[in-house]
């Protein structure tokens, strides 16, 4: 216990604290904050990283084109952030737009839009539902989860911390993180980049005190009157009694206080996740070749994943759309034998898909859908009876074969209980159970598709099966089926129209 | 210590024996399965096989001397996939063969994507067994890319090619060429079909007759007079290698260093 803090409001504290968490809730809350200060500036970039065709998500100045965010403050264009590309080059946040591009005429602008970066916020906060059932996008850039009740799940919280950064660099955003038992703790050490894990409220208060009161969630004005008033710490601040405080700078000042050290009740809206999965994104740059588009994919096929598991479901199938200028959109439907979550495989299936489609018009956006999920067949391994551990489903082999040769290509065969031949079988898919015939006379290994004339001497062998059916439909036969060799040993399935005594076709080929 | 005793003892190897613990699969013909190294097709290795002098390459029971092994993978519940067929593999002989449709996997394509498909089944460990169909010459590079997917997936590989590519090398672990002979024909006691192995890693190069056994139409396995008709003496099956074998021999004495390569690519 830190010597300068009051005891008695110490314990007051804790009391709440206990007391405002449900009954039948005996866990402390543990929140955990992601702060993503440059989510709409990394976003611009790992779309524009894909042009380059590398998927090396770690290596993003020695490639990225230098990109920067320009907003408008009373009629004048100036920078608000810029990538660490365009940081080299000299360009400073709050800088005018045309002195930026006096140095770096080739800088990529991208105006800075709220809404865009409210949305991706969104879409982030149900990604990172996969994590944890409640978490809550914050106004300004944060991604608050509550830990508490997955650390069981992962091995600690550091484990689950650097699951959650390992994720997080997949989907090419980067931020710092804090855990705090208050959202508003979580959120400041967030931003003062303390990774430490902070589990108690007394901790809480002896962490956040050396810090400046910057790192404060406080509005502009409160910073500057506080700093006016010769403030600088957060040590500093706590001293100042709640009274005196709310008299200065309004109610929400001290309840802002009491709510990050846990003396007053800070209760958060958990997002819900939505029925349906969708995802758009702009280019920044047209794109020529569905290669370039690797990132920008990969990076929806992680987020599709994530929502999967947090909804504990998969899909079988899910609609892509590129976008373009000046051309009807590419509409590609992908659909899977069995359902699946797993990000490797919907993006090798993806990507595989990509690399056969020409495109019609360079690309300048992409959506990807997801309406239908299902359930994840979990026990599929008893299905093949070998026993050898097998890195692949069958589901994922048929369709990555399918991705690249089509749904036609790939099927297996079906008995049909009919006497004509040539319609004794049919196509059919695995999984579907058909009909069992049995019972056949010979018949060849090989059929052909059209009976061929025999151009050849042959030897018939045996006695004739007659085939004399199909009097109903058009396809009346009237055959009868010889065994014939020729000479080289090879034994074919022959057969004369009766009435054509002469003309003999081959059928079939005994293999 | 008796002989015995020394035989049974863990650290002692026997050289006829070697292969003993390789997976095979039986074949379901007791002449070839005596010519193979523990007795039966090799799992996790390619399997080529050359159908000579006839137009087409097919028709004298080239796909019957497999169906027996089909047949018993597909009925443990195992899937094999036949990839690039020449013709419609027509369902009710496979069924006649013992093969189970629903556990056999068709894909058609033209002959870069079967290299491809057949590779990437091979790999998956998923399909027990891969037969795939080329009229491509197809180069040695192609043929280890198949074999070195068998030996990662445990999956047996077989491969039909045109019977001029026999005469070139390959990293396959098994390599026959099947012909018809006929006595009135050919300068031969026999009739049916000769397997001839110009290529048995681990084991012996041989020449067999199975007569008309792998034409029948319709297998019983169980039944053991019907596997085949070769003849009872088994010097009889010992017929002197075949033109191939001349070409080959090279191949197999150097079995090991080949699969030492194999290994290390």
């Amino acid at each position: 216990m830190t010597t300068e803090s009051d005891p008695q409001q110490l314990s007051a504290p804790a009391k709440q604290a206990d007391s405002r968490q449900k009954p039948g809730q005996g866990r402390q809350q543990i929140w955990a904050s992601l702060y993503l200060p440059n989510l709409l500036l990394d976003h611009m970039q790992s779309n524009m990283l894909g042009n380059t065709q590398t998927s090396d998500a770690t290596d993003h100045t020695a490639i990225a084109p230098n990109i920067a965010i320009v907003e408008r403050v009373s009629n004048r264009q100036q920078i608000r952030c810029c990538n660490a590309g365009a940081r080299q080059a000299g360009i400073l946040p709050g800088m005018a737009l045309n002195s930026a591009y006096a140095i770096l005429p080739a800088l990529t602008a991208v105006e800075y839009d709220a809404d865009k970066e409210a949305l991706l916020l969104q879409q982030t906060g149900e990604w990172a539902m996969q994590f944890s059932s409640i978490v809550c996008p914050d106004g300004s850039n944060h991604i608050l989860i509550e830990i508490g009740g997955s650390e069981r799940l992962f091995d600690s919280y550091a484990s689950l911390l650097a699951t959650i950064e390992a994720e997080l660099g997949k989907l090419g955003y980067s931020g710092s993180m804090g855990i705090a038992p208050t959202p508003a703790g979580a959120n400041l050490l967030a931003r003062a980049n303390i990774r430490r894990g902070v589990l108690s409220y007394d901790r809480l208060t002896a962490i956040i005190k050396p810090l400046p009161i910057e790192y404060l969630e406080l509005t502009p004005d409160t910073l500057e009157g506080l700093a006016r008033s010769g403030i600088r710490s957060i040590a500093q601040l706590l001293e100042i009694s709640p009274a005196s405080l709310t008299r200065r700078f309004g109610p929400a000042c001290s309840r802002y206080l009491d709510q990050l050290l846990g003396r007053h009740p800070d209760p958060r809206n958990p997002l819900r996740l939505s029925d349906t999965f969708t995802r758009s994104t702009t280019l920044p740059i047209e794109v020529h070749d569905t290669n370039a588009l690797q990132f920008a994919t990969q990076r929806m096929i992680n987020e599709l994943a994530a929502f999967l598991i947090a909804r504990d479901c998969g899909v079988n199938q899910f609609m892509v759309e590129l976008q373009h200028e000046r051309h009807d959109n590419t509409r590609l439907e992908l659909r899977f034998l069995q359902a699946t979550s797993r990000p490797k495989h919907l993006h090798r299936v993806l990507s595989e898909r990509l690399s056969q489609t020409q495109l019609p018009a360079p690309v300048s956006g992409l959506h990807l859908s997801a309406s239908t999920f299902c359930e994840i067949e979990r026990d599929a391994s008893d299905f093949f009876l070998k026993s050898r551990s097998q890195q692949k489903s069958l589901g994922e082999v048929i369709d990555k074969l399918t991705s690249r040769l089509g749904d036609d290509a790939i099927y297996t065969l079906a008995e049909v209980d009919e006497h004509r031949p040539e319609k004794a079988w049919k196509k059919s898919s695995p999984e579907v159970s058909e009909k069992l015939v049995g019972n056949w006379p010979q018949r060849p290994l090989w059929l052909l598709e059209a009976p061929k004339p025999v151009t050849k001497t042959l030897q018939l062998e045996g006695d004739a099966e007659r085939i004399e059916t199909g009097w109903w439909d058009s396809n009346d036969v009237r055959r009868d089926y010889f065994i014939a060799k020729d000479r080289h040993g090879t034994r074919y399935w022959v057969f004369r129209d009766r009435g054509k005594q002469d003309s003999l076709f081959i059928h079939g080929i005994f293999s | 210590m008796t002989l015995e005793a020394l035989l049974k003892h863990p650290a002692l190897w026997k050289g006829r024996q070697q292969n003993n613990e390789r997976d095979t699969l039986a074949t379901g013909f007791a002449a070839l399965d005596a010519a193979l190294p523990s007795q039966g097709w090799p799992i996790g290795a390619l399997t080529e096989i050359m159908v000579a002098s006839t137009d087409g390459g097919t028709g004298i029971g080239e796909l019957s001397l497999l169906s027996p092994a089909l047949a018993a993978l597909t009925s443990s519940q195992q899937w094999i996939a036949l990839v690039a067929p020449p013709y419609v593999p027509y369902a009710p002989a496979l069924v006649n063969a013992g093969i189970s449709l629903e556990h056999t996997l068709i894909v058609e394509a033209e002959t870069k994507n079967a290299f491809w498909a057949a590779e990437q089944m091979l790999r998956s460990g998923v399909f027990s067994a891969v037969v795939l169909w080329t009229s491509a010459n197809g180069d040695e590079r192609q043929q280890r890319r198949l074999q070195l997917a068998a030996e990662q997936g445990r999956s047996w590989a077989v491969c039909y090619r045109p019977d001029r590519t026999a005469r070139t090398s390959s990293p396959a672990g098994l390599r026959m060429v099947l012909q018809h002979v006929d006595p009135q024909n050919h300068s031969s006691r026999h009739s049916g079909l000769q397997v001839d192995i110009i290529k048995n890693r681990g084991g012996r190069l041989r020449c067999l007759h199975l007569g008309d056994a792998c034409h029948a139409l319709r297998h019983t396995p169980d039944n053991g007079s019907d596997n085949t008709s070769a003849p009872e003496t088994g010097a009889n099956n010992l017929i002197p290698l075949s033109r191939f074998a001349a070409v080959d021999r090279g191949d197999t004495g150097n079995a090991a260093d080949s699969q030492a390569t194999d290994r290390t690519q």
